[in-house]
């Protein structure tokens, strides 16, 4: 059996653990055919795996993954070809990824789990993309909207003002060099909620270079050698539910998009994976491609 | 005070888990399931104690050691911006980095930057994070001294740009003492110098003259200080959308290019090339674009350089990086 360790890589709420509770509930529940699939239950433990999923079909929110412990996520799959791989997801908080960006420091836990992985998912949530704006041009828009700015507080600097596409060169760039220097060379990079920002009528490759372009220059001229693809993934399918005793609320639309999803005969078909090779609801092909 | 048997009993060795308040797993598992439930949050189960972190390379200014590094390892270009306090040597280097952050800048793409809080923190202050009504640029502080990185990559050419950081008090005290010109070690080392005619000060008839004075003066310093070897010199007129709006643009566009011809006369044979730019970097209104005129500067920073010397790969760990960095030549690119 070949063992695959893949890190899910991301800043707080990219849509990490929707991710992975999707991907159990196909793998798990083969209601569509995908290129990997559960081998077996044996030598693991499910249960929060099956917890999020329970809570996915339910069409929920998934609680922030706490900082720690760091969980290893574990899935036994098969491929077609009856070739076995125990693939390992850890299940790293966002606040450690963040932190990594504004503290300059690394658990030392998950160092090691980053240093040994074979393969990385950078989740990047498209429809929350923080991009630089500057001073003139907020103004010459104001002025040419006859809105005015109302006087605000001058902020002084700090590192989570900076731009997403900042925060996420920098995060690649640390992941290749002393101490963590992963050995990994694959990435996938995964823009989810790509339900919410299709309308835009770009595919992911584009989306990346005009929404994102520091970091889609920083990826296309290969200055740390990833061997790379983009993928625009809705693992959610649409709005979700909030937890019952949430501040939260939905409006009516909100949440007859809920009661849609709940509708859909097979869960497995909320999810969409769109990348250069077309559109499907397999989420194990950038696991496919990231072991291969 | 009074013990809450029945939140004794909703405790968790997770200390993220609020079971307590909320009766419920933070984990999403049934309480009976989770391994943590009911434990203490002191149990051994969890690891609680805070364990020290490993320390991530900085993203700060490099020093002089780690911009040897980058010279050793790659094809590299040393720029030296040189003007007066306030002339606009942060918003112009920032400039360049903000521009990337919308793509390529005529072709030249960003390639990677081991400086990246540094860049945030210089191009902070003319984006509207800061909540400020005009951009405005740090200044950099008297004795701070480093380099801004950025790699870049020009038609599968990947180059280095160290930008030197220093302050403009340190630079104006090289006209008033030659000697101190020694301790600019970026200027001697430099591939291009390039140096700042402050665009406001230019536009203002009490100021100008003295603009004018300061820019020869300073020359005239790093020349009779030895740290002049030949360089490509380009002379920038910041601050470019000011001029724009006055009446006498064209006047004062004309005094700018006879000021050039008069350095030009006067130091030409201590520069391989001496060329002019205008520059917008962060303007106050949008009579130019964001940058204007700093593509151009960009061009020549890549394209210009001294003449190639053999490479010196000193072992750069110890107290004297400063003054090995000066004896690093960039690599050619058949040797990169």
């Amino acid at each position: 059996m070949n063992e695959i360790a893949i890190t899910v890589a991301g800043l707080p709420q990219s849509g990490k653990s929707t991710f992975l509770a999707a991907l159990w509930h196909l793998v798990t529940t083969q209601e569509i055919s995908t290129l990997l699939r559960l081998d077996s239950l044996r030598d693991g433990d499910a249960a929060h795996l099956n917890a999020i999923s329970d809570r996915w079909r339910e069409a929920r929110k998934q609680d922030r993954t706490p900082q720690a412990p760091n969980r290893l996520v574990s899935m036994k799959l098969r491929d077609d070809a009856s070739n076995t791989y125990q693939i390992t997801f850890p299940d790293i908080s966002g606040e450690i990824f963040s932190g990594m960006w504004e503290r300059r420091e690394c658990d030392p836990e998950v160092s090691n789990i980053l240093t040994e992985s074979n393969g990385v998912l950078l989740f990047i949530h498209a429809d929350t993309i923080q991009a630089p704006h500057w001073i003139v041009d907020v103004a010459a828009l104001s002025k040419k909207l006859g809105i005015p700015i109302s006087p605000g507080q001058e902020v002084p600097w700090q590192p989570k003002l900076s731009p997403t596409q900042v925060q996420q060169v920098d995060l690649l760039q640390l992941l290749r060099l002393s101490p963590l220097d992963i050995r990994a060379r694959r990435l996938a990079i995964m823009l989810s909620a790509w339900d919410k920002v299709e309308a835009e009528g770009l595919d992911p490759i584009t989306f990346l270079a005009t929404r994102l372009p520091l970091l889609s220059q920083y990826l296309t001229q290969g200055a740390d050698d990833w061997d790379w693809r983009v993928y625009g993934v809705s693992a959610q399918g649409g709005e979700y539910a909030p937890e019952p005793d949430s501040d939260e609320t939905l409006n009516s639309d909100q949440k007859e998009e809920v009661n849609n999803l709940r509708r859909l005969e097979l869960p497995s078909e909320r999810i969409r994976v769109v990348n250069a090779g077309g559109e499907s609801h397999d989420l194990t092909e950038p696991i496919a491609w990231l072991k291969s | 005070m009074a013990i809450d048997a029945a939140s004794m009993d909703y405790q968790c060795a997770n200390p993220d888990c609020r079971v307590a308040e909320t009766h419920k797993c933070v984990e999403g598992l049934e309480l009976q399931s989770c391994p943590h439930f009911g434990k203490s949050p002191a149990s051994d189960n969890v690891k609680t104690t805070a364990r020290p972190g490993i320390s991530l390379p900085s993203a700060e200014l490099f020093k002089a050691r780690e911009a040897s590094q980058i010279l050793k390892a790659n094809e590299s270009r040393v720029i030296a911006i040189i003007g007066p306090k306030e002339a606009g040597k942060t918003s112009l280097l920032a400039s360049i980095y903000d521009l990337l952050q919308e793509g390529p800048i005529d072709r030249v793409h960003f390639w990677r930057s081991r400086t990246l809080f540094a860049f945030e923190r210089a191009c902070h202050d003319a984006r509207a994070a800061s909540q400020r009504h005009e951009p405005t640029a740090e200044r950099t502080k008297v004795g701070q001294f480093g380099f801004y990185h950025l790699g870049l990559n020009n038609t599968s050419r990947p180059i280095d740009l160290l930008i030197a950081d220093r302050s403009g008090e340190e630079y104006r005290r090289v006209a008033d003492r030659p000697s101190e010109a020694a301790d600019l070690m970026e200027v001697r080392r430099a591939d291009t110098l390039t140096v700042l005619l402050d665009g406001a000060r230019f536009l203002d008839p009490t100021a100008k003259h003295n603009a004018r004075s300061d820019v020869q003066m300073i020359l005239q310093g790093l020349i009779d200080g030895g740290v002049v070897c030949g360089q490509p010199l380009a002379l920038v007129l910041t601050k470019f959308d000011e001029l724009k709006r006055s009446l006498e643009v064209h006047q004062l566009q004309g005094e700018f290019e006879t000021f050039v011809k008069h350095i030009t006369r006067l130091f030409g044979a201590h520069f391989t090339q001496i060329l002019s730019f205008r520059t917008a970097a962060s303007p106050m209104t949008d009579a130019l674009p964001r940058g204007y005129g700093v593509p151009e500067l960009l061009r020549f920073w890549i394209d210009a350089r001294m003449c190639e010397a053999p490479v010196a790969l000193p072992d750069v760990d110890s107290a004297r990086a400063i003054d090995r960095f000066h004896d690093i030549r960039p690599l050619s690119a058949s040797q990169a």
